[in-house]
Formats: C-alpha cells, sequence, structure tokens
C-alpha cells in the first residue's frame, strides 16, 4: 500500500515535469499550448532516457523528432501546392510567447496524452512512469501530427508502441 | 508559391487532414507576425479585428496575450 502511494507521488512529480516541460517548448516556438508531439519532445528529455531507448529499439534517433516534424508540414504544404519561400517561413518558429499563466491547458491532442497516461494503471501499466510511456500513448494515436512525424521518421506507430511496450518491459 | 494541389480528399483523408493542420498553422503564425506589426505601427484593436473580420473582443480576446505590446 505504501509502496503504491509513494509510487503515485513519484509519477505525479514526473507528470508534473513532462506537462511544464511541454508546455515550455510549445511556448518557446509560439504556440499557445502544448500538443502530443511537445510531450514527445518533452519525454526525450526526461532523466530516465527511456523515451530515447524507444527510438534507438527501432534503429531511429530521438534527436530527429524535430526535425520529422518540420519534414511532415513541409510535405503536407507542398501536397496543397504551397512551396518554396512561402514554406521555409512557415517552418520558422515563431518569436516566443509569454509564460503561461493560470490554469494548466494543453491542446486537444496534448490533453489525450495526459489522459492516457493517467489511465496506463487501470490498463495494467506497471513500473513508474517514464518517457517510455510517453511514447507508447502517442503511437497509439495513430493519427495526428506525432503519429505522422514518427511515420516520417520510418517507424510505422505501431511498431513505437511495440517498442514502447518491450522498454517498459525491460524497466 | 501555389502550385498544383496534389491532394485528393476523397482519396486520401490522412493527407489532405495532415495539409489543413499545416496550412492553420501557418495562417495562425501569419496572423500573429501580422498582428504584432499592426499594433507596432499604431493601429487599434477595432482596425486589426476589420482587418480580420471579426469583433473587436474576439480579436483581442484570441490575441492580445500571443503578442508583446509594443514598446512605447
Amino acid at each position: 500500500m505504501l509502496k503504491r502511494l509513494m509510487q503515485a507521488a513519484k509519477d505525479a512529480g514526473t507528470l508534473k515535469v513532462l506537462c511544464e516541460t511541454a508546455e515550455g517548448l510549445a511556448r518557446a516556438e509560439g504556440r499557445e499550448a502544448p500538443e502530443a508531439e511537445h510531450f514527445v519532445e518533452a519525454a526525450l528529455t526526461l532523466p530516465d532516457g527511456s523515451a530515447g531507448r524507444v527510438f534507438a529499439r527501432l534503429g531511429l534517433s530521438g534527436a530527429g523528432f524535430k526535425a520529422a516534424l518540420a519534414e511532415q508540414h513541409r510535405e503536407a504544404l507542398r501536397a496543397v501546392g504551397v512551396d518554396g519561400v512561402v514554406v521555409e517561413s512557415a517552418l520558422d518558429v515563431s518569436p516566443p510567447l509569454p509564460p503561461a499563466g493560470g490554469v494548466y491547458r494543453a491542446a486537444p491532442s496534448g490533453q489525450i496524452v495526459v489522459q492516457e497516461l493517467a489511465r496506463l494503471r487501470q490498463r495494467g501499466v506497471t513500473g513508474p512512469l517514464a518517457g517510455s510511456h510517453v511514447i507508447k500513448v502517442v503511437a497509439e494515436m495513430g493519427h495526428g501530427t506525432a503519429a505522422r512525424a514518427l511515420r516520417q521518421m520510418g517507424g510505422d506507430p505501431q511498431a513505437f508502441v511495440a517498442a514502447a511496450d518491450a522498454e517498459i518491459a525491460a524497466a | 508559391m501555389m502550385t498544383e494541389s496534389k491532394i485528393d480528399p476523397t482519396e486520401d483523408p490522412e493527407a489532405a487532414l495532415a495539409s489543413v493542420v499545416a496550412l492553420r498553422r501557418m495562417a495562425d503564425q501569419l496572423e500573429l507576425q501580422a498582428v504584432a506589426e499592426a499594433l507596432k505601427r499604431g493601429w487599434s484593436w477595432s482596425q486589426i479585428a476589420m482587418a480580420l473580420g471579426v469583433s473587436k473582443q474576439a480579436a483581442h480576446k484570441r490575441l492580445s496575450g500571443l503578442v508583446e505590446p509594443p514598446k512605447k
């Protein structure tokens, strides 16, 4: 019982770090609230290192995720005929926004990540909350910018789910 | 630069929706940059709202916290 309570407290701390880091990353690039991709980037900065190991299990580097995000935006714009300087300007990082005040707010895809992370215990996933769990829930979303970036890197989201499960089991 | 669209939403909704997200993001970025510049040039929120085709309240509520107020 005590062990479970201590684990819950530690997980809450990790979730707080994840949420704050994701928000900081989003606002640094001029986005109002963190999206699922910002949670992936935040997971890659966690000291447990497990998010990076999920990518490594697929022969990929987590460091390539941000470039994959930009590339999938570039391709999506090209696909509707927007090309050249316009695209590069759109991919430029906007001026950073000031730190958010008030109640914590994530974009809809970010909210799904937080909700699914909170639901992991009910799904029987054990072990301390780690970056690998974030990769698992984002890959399970299947659609959206973050999932498309994972595909852009050459990994099917289902492969990321399997790699995350293997990493969680090995922890 | 605009070239011919290669997307057919009836064929590939995933790709079409990805383009919608990218276009929306591009529009958001353009809007923020333009509003910041307009404020710097002394435009009022009423003028910005008119240019965007929305109410002054809507423009101010949505954008005022996202752009740096011009330095006096």
